[in-house]
């Protein structure tokens, strides 16, 4: 039996138009406020990458990305400006495959107009595929990957089962796809979000522009599982722990170099740990569908043991990256753009509050991120043939360096992309998971 | 496969610790910190500023070389500076307007008001040469001035723009439009005539239907969208 609110979140959800030009889309939820605070350097580009066993054969990936891209109409688009809110205009034609040269998720400015909100790039036997927030996350950006590579290996004869994993070329998309999920998930009365603390962030120059620094940690999925299983805590629980490790080692060591007339840095070390949540609601959406949990310590109280970091990072984890911490932070995001003051408020003023906001109260709380995709899953036909699958996240100057995580057979992958000049982060993060033992193999550029 | 002997991570082929800076050819570290994956663009920054420090010094050898050329033959005719002058304060304005241009090239904004400053100057020297200030106190200096002002307007709506196109030109024909206007005011005032504008009336009201429908082109016509879109209030249509 459908209630009054779940008939309003499904109207609400609803991000394809019709009038007499023809079709368009609204940005979801977590997209809305990306335009306004987008910049040539914080792109929101991310990038989900898969290499392959052999080199890619160029007219049988481009004739595979034509039949994917049609399966995927809501973003095949170009960002518009309304007078109250950006919105998505479908192209009839399609973006071209582009070689992979140069930094990646960077050289896409939201600002430039008639321009696609993602990319797919070849170098060898690379494939990546770059997408802006504004279209989907990580999950619906694997998903276009997975799709797009059983496409390419169909083309050569190389036939495989339907897993689940991608989506079927011959259906067409259906609403729930593209529907805005946050909207459709929203529950009311609930307790308000608390307010947000600024956190520590990293003290250091940024790189030049157009460059982002990538550097690869691999590890074996299978010692790792092992090492955790030590603690009593999952993977990410102890990948998340080394992280905060670091954060702790990178401020003393600030507070060590710092001059005399300088503050210390901020006490609070947060890690934004974003959580699908298409594990706690039935939703088929391929746009946003994830917020974070935002696990926190203060360093006054000192650097804690290893081992203790790790339960208080699993408890933390346990605490904010459940169902209803998630549904909080669903009614305050998709719950405010409802309010009718909100609508009628042009987009010139909501841009320039946006900006302010979003420093402060977005990427302001945290110090670092860690993303993890978890174990990426193909049909079984197809699994020899890919070598690896990578994972970018998007570049961001105030948290400046981030980390990425997917697994595919028995190697992690952890890719920490920075804007920073300093490496310190990335070193004692390795460093702290060396010290458990742990074989780590690193790479920096891959050509 | 190597080893960085500080992280203890392997390295594979790499020279140095990606992490650390370690070398283990070199039992130094090397500074690596500061160097980003993609090191293009920095070798392509010291290029250009290799290029523009040799165009410096083209100018100032040739410019010192017109100057010499100058001082030398009024000299040598009249025995003191006469016409050379002219010359002169036209060398030192180009050489003062341009050597910031090619050592802060990204410093528009002190470029400008350099430029804008040192305009009014030459002229006023160039008007002073003669032992009498006439026209450069009253006509030159404002109309320089005026120049500048709506120069920046432009430039300042060019940039505030988000999407360049039609509006660059509607915005340059606005501050010719005003240019125009300002001049013949000024050349009224200098003259000591009744106020009334002429030719630049004639030609504002020629140019400013023009930027309008520019305008409008740009901003209404040559977008795809209809006022649904443009006026979209979320659910209020779903």
């Amino acid at each position: 039996m459908k209630t009054s609110l779940d008939k309003k979140n499904l109207k609400h959800s609803n991000t394809k138009f019709i009038d007499d030009t023809g079709s368009y889309w609204t940005l979801d939820n977590a997209a809305i406020i990306m335009p306004a605070v987008s910049s040539k350097r914080r792109s929101f580009l991310f990038r989900v990458s898969a290499s392959l066993d052999q080199p890619i054969i160029y007219d049988a990936m481009n004739q595979a990305f034509k039949r994917v891209c049609a399966r995927f109409p809501y973003f095949l688009v170009h960002l518009k400006r309304g007078f109250f809110w950006y919105y998505l205009q479908p192209v009839p034609f399609l973006p071209k495959l582009e070689y992979d040269f140069g930094s990646p998720n960077t050289g896409i400015s939201l600002k430039e107009r008639n321009k696609f909100l993602f990319r797919v790039r070849l170098i060898e036997n690379r494939l990546a595929c770059e997408f802006s927030h504004i279209l989907t996350d990580g999950t619906g950006a694997m998903i276009f990957l997975k799709t797009l590579l059983k496409a390419y290996f169909e083309e050569l004869d190389i036939k495989s089962g339907f897993d689940g994993s991608s989506v079927k070329l011959e259906e067409g998309p259906s609403r729930e796809e593209y529907e805005d999920a946050y909207q459709r998930f929203l529950k009311k009365d609930l307790p308000k979000v608390k307010r947000p603390v600024q956190a520590y962030h990293i003290n250091s120059p940024l790189l030049a522009k157009g460059q982002y620094r990538v550097i690869c940690g691999k590890l074996s999925v299978e010692e790792l599982s092992k090492k955790s299983k030590n603690f009593g805590v999952s993977i990410n629980d102890l990948l998340l722990a080394a992280y905060f490790s670091a954060l702790y080692k990178a401020r003393k060591q600030e507070i060590m170099e710092k001059k005399k007339h300088y503050k210390d840095p901020k006490p609070l070390l947060s890690v934004e740990v974003p959580v699908n949540l298409r594990k706690f609601y039935k939703s088929k959406t391929l746009r946003n569908f994830s917020l974070f949990a935002l696990p926190s310590m203060d360093a006054r109280f000192g650097e804690i043991s290893f081992e203790k970091l790790v339960k208080r990072v699993h408890h933390l984890m346990q605490l904010k990256g459940d169902e209803p911490s998630m549904a909080i932070q669903i009614q305050r995001n998709a719950g405010s753009i409802r309010k009718l003051p909100i609508r009628l408020t042009p987009l010139y003023i909501k841009d320039f509050f946006a900006k302010i906001f979003y420093n402060r109260l977005g990427e302001g709380m945290m110090s670092g991120l860690l993303s993890n995709l978890g174990p990426i899953t193909i049909p079984k036909e197809l699994e020899k043939h890919i070598a690896r699958f990578d994972f970018i996240g998007a570049p961001s100057t105030i948290i400046k360096t981030g980390a990425s995580v997917v697994s595919w057979g028995n190697t992690l992958y952890i890719n920490f992309h920075s804007l920073a000049k300093s490496k310190d982060l990335e070193k004692y993060f390795f460093r702290c998971l060396s010290s458990l033992g742990l074989s780590i193999e690193i790479e920096t550029e891959r050509r | 496969m190597a080893t960085c002997p500080e992280c203890k991570v392997e390295i594979g082929n790499a020279i140095v610790c990606p992490l650390c800076g370690y070398s283990h050819d070199a039992p130094e570290k090397i500074k690596t910190a500061n160097k980003g994956l993609f090191k293009n663009v920095a070798k392509l920054e010291s290029e250009e500023k290799v290029r523009r420090m040799v165009a410096l010094e083209t100018i100032l050898v040739s410019s010192i070389i017109a100057v010499i050329a100058i001082l030398a033959t009024d000299l040598i005719n009249n025995f003191k500076l006469t016409w050379s002058l002219y010359p002169l304060y036209s060398i030192l304005l180009l050489i003062v307007i341009l050597i910031p241009l090619l050592l802060w090239p990204k410093k528009l904004l002190f470029i400008f008001i350099q430029a804008m400053l040192a305009v009014p100057l030459y002229l006023f020297a160039m008007d002073a040469i003669d032992g009498r200030i006439n026209w450069s106190v009253k006509l030159g200096i404002p109309i320089s001035f005026s120049a500048f002002f709506m120069a920046s307007l432009a430039i300042f709506l060019c940039l505030k723009t988000k999407r360049r196109g039609l509006n660059v030109l509607a915005f340059i024909l606005f501050a010719i439009a005003g240019f125009c206007l300002t001049l013949e005011s000024l050349m009224i005032f200098y003259k000591k005539q009744n106020f009334h504008l002429y030719w630049s009336s004639i030609s504002a009201s020629c140019i400013i239907p023009v930027a309008l429908f520019l305008l409008y082109a740009h901003y209404r016509l040559t977008k795809n969208t209809t006022l649904k879109k443009l006026f979209h209030l979320l659910a209020l249509q779903a």
